[in-house]
């Protein structure tokens, strides 16, 4: 106990055994309210808590027994736990609301993504509007690249066609 | 796993796969509708200018930049020169065909066949005057340099058909 004070507390703060048994009580209090409070914390998201810090309702369930607000002993709290009744309340449209809720998740996965992909651009109608475009720069680079080289060779056949008319060598040839 | 009262979305309906294919379909189907658009649009002035009867002057005026007065000159000058250009391709053939037909028929060289040889040459040299002529007459109705280029472009394609542009001979003389 005296060891433990000596590391816990400052020099100048009194060591004395009550002060070090008052230091272990508040220590094992902290312990207690920090370990419900993680409780709490992993059980709610951090928005629900701080509504149920700044806005407390009724208690409800387990917490109606009163076991972390109230002190005592242990026959009280078996007491309390005997007392305790869980009375489950299943909304009339819980099934259609599971339901739902399993088609707006399905259908989620399915638009976001193909398999495991999850890119923006890869959803669907985006993915479709991206290929069609590129297939049309694509047919548009194509088709200048051929209409190119056809003009090219009609301007040939031009010229081979006036060279045929001046040229009966050429026009014979080609007889 | 769908529940049916509840209302099912078009993404569960379509599968991947038909989207996949819908996606194949549609991207090759804009590629060969912009090819095809690009290549008729983009040819169809020369093709229209290779159907018409006189594409070659219209390829001339465009090559060598003639204005409508120089075209109209020129295109006299082919329409009187073509006339020309049949007769000598009448020579041309009875020329050919008779030297043809006596160097068929004899084992040695005959007076007559050296007469035959003479003649086809004779046509051959009428022929290059003619189109000489001819070429000259155009080029002058064109600007210089336009003039030059033509000169330039028929001395390859007319007077020396068997050489190429970059022989040996073509270095000497330049």
């Amino acid at each position: 106990m005296y060891f433990f004070c000596e590391r816990v507390l400052a020099p100048t703060q009194d060591k004395t055994p009550a002060a070090c048994k008052t230091l272990k009580k508040k220590i094992s209090a902290a312990g207690i309210a920090l370990i419900e409070f993680l409780r709490v914390w992993r059980a709610s998201s951090a928005e629900s808590l701080m509504a149920r810090l700044f806005w407390p309702k009724k208690a409800e369930g387990f917490l109606r027994t009163g076991c972390f607000t109230e002190r005592m002993d242990d026959d009280q709290l078996r007491q309390k736990l005997a007392a305790w009744e869980v009375r489950p309340e299943i909304p009339p449209d819980f099934q259609r609301n599971v339901w739902q809720k399993i088609a707006v998740r399905e259908s989620k996965r399915k638009m976001l993504s193909f398999g495991n992909w999850n890119n923006w651009w890869l959803r669907t109608p985006r993915l479709a509007t991206c290929a069609i475009i590129l297939g049309g720069f694509v047919g548009t680079g194509l088709g200048i690249v051929e209409s190119s080289q056809a003009n090219s060779r009609n301007w040939k056949s031009l010229e081979a066609k006036y060279v045929q008319s001046i040229d009966p060598y050429e026009h014979l040839r080609t007889y | 796993m769908s529940n049916p009262s509840t209302p099912t979305s078009i993404y569960e309906r379509t599968s991947i796969r038909y989207w996949l294919l819908f996606i194949l379909i549609g991207a090759l189907a804009a590629g060969v509708i912009a090819f095809c658009g690009i290549n008729f649009f983009g040819t169809r002035d020369l093709r229209e200018i290779a159907k018409a009867p006189n594409g070659e002057l219209e390829w001339l005026r465009r090559e060598f930049h003639l204005s409508d007065a120089q075209l109209k000159k020129i295109e006299a000058l082919h329409s009187a020169y073509t006339p020309v250009c049949d007769e000598m391709c009448r020579r041309i053939i009875e020329a050919n065909s008779k030297l043809d037909r006596l160097v068929s028929e004899n084992r040695e060289v005959t007076p007559e066949l050296e007469a035959a040889i003479r003649e086809a040459g004779s046509v051959q040299e009428d022929c290059h005057k003619q189109m000489l002529a001819h070429v000259y007459q155009v080029s002058a109705q064109m600007n210089p340099a336009d003039g030059q280029n033509y000169l330039r472009l028929m001395k390859s394609r007319i007077i020396q058909p068997a050489l190429s542009s970059d022989t040996a001979v073509r270095a000497a003389t330049e």
